[in-house]
């Protein structure tokens, strides 16, 4: 079995075979679609963002050097680019919308069931969103893209441990903010 | 499948958080704040799921982006073309203005050398 192109040889076989682009589309639409609407929040924004991160990238693709940086990583900090733009440009972070995405139960569970535990996801995504864009981002490529410390100290351009670090604050950060909320629903 | 649809979640690393747990919290504490945390990530886990984006977006923006893609190497090979031209042609130019001169200065020094001849 022959095994599949680097990231690095399609980028430089790009300069004469156009396909190669779309070797590495297929490798990283899907990731980066999931990166895009969780940070946005809706289907329309995520497309839209989508298609011009990877015109960007195409259109900068000479500039992309491996210097320690995979690919992927260019690519999402591309993303964060653009959906930094989004929210400065829409001012509207607290406008999400994930419910239809989030708010999936288990088939099994009583509707009295779903309704609680919808209720309490609901809860834990308000306090997501009420968290700095980083520490969203950091729970994104964690939980969705399911990606390593390593892996997102390099999109993020930080260490292995200062990641580590920061998940573990973020998490700390959440617990309270849910005790919180769920103190004042309880009044 | 749906836009919407959340695919498979897969490996999360689990023992990881359970060692942080463990090492974070105090003793005193540590049972309902731990539980109280992997509950929470389990809610995420369970929320923040992959979805797909629709089969017509991916394959439309795959299209374009393949033929811009192609337009653009194109571009590049007809610039790459046009930039060697013009070096070969101001190469060319500058070779034949250096043999003109050249030929010039040998004809104006001949001349001179006459004329000094012819007055000495």
């Amino acid at each position: 079995m022959t095994e599949p192109e680097s990231d690095l040889d399609l980028v430089k076989r790009i300069k004469t075979d156009p396909a190669a682009f779309g070797v590495l589309y297929e490798r990283y639409i899907t990731r980066i679609y999931n990166y895009v609407y969780y940070r946005t929040g809706n289907h329309h924004d995520a497309e839209d963002l989508t298609s011009r991160v990877f015109y960007r990238a195409l259109m900068h693709i000479e500039e992309y050097v491996d210097r320690g940086v995979p690919f992927s990583a260019w690519l999402y900090r591309i993303a964060h680019n653009l959906v930094a733009n989004w929210h400065r440009d829409h001012a509207r972070r607290q406008d999400i919308d994930l419910e239809d995405a989030v708010l999936i139960g288990p088939a099994t569970e009583r509707p009295d069931q779903a309704a609680e535990t919808n209720e309490r996801r609901k809860r834990i995504l308000a306090a997501i969103h009420q968290l700095p864009a980083e520490r969203q981002e950091l729970l994104i490529l964690k939980f969705v893209e399911q990606l390593s410390n390593a892996e997102v100290g390099q999109i993020l351009g930080r260490t292995e441990g200062a990641i580590k670090s920061l998940y573990h604050r973020t998490l700390l950060s959440l617990r309270d903010e849910l005790a919180g909320t769920e103190s004042t629903a309880g009044e | 499948m749906s836009a919407t649809e959340p695919c498979n979640p897969s490996y999360f690393d689990d023992a990881a958080l359970e060692a942080w747990l463990a090492e974070a919290l105090s003793a005193q504490a540590a049972d309902a704040q731990a539980q109280a945390i992997r509950a929470m990530v389990d809610h995420m886990q369970a929320m923040l799921v992959p979805v797909q984006p629709s089969m017509n977006f991916v394959h439309d923006l795959e299209q374009s982006l393949i033929r811009t893609a192609g337009s653009q190497t194109l571009q590049q090979r007809y610039r790459r073309t046009i930039f060697i031209g013009v070096a070969a042609a101001g190469s060319i130019v500058s070779v034949v203005g250096l043999a003109v001169y050249v030929f010039r200065q040998r004809e104006r020094i001949a001349a001179s050398l006459s004329l000094w001849g012819r007055l000495s």
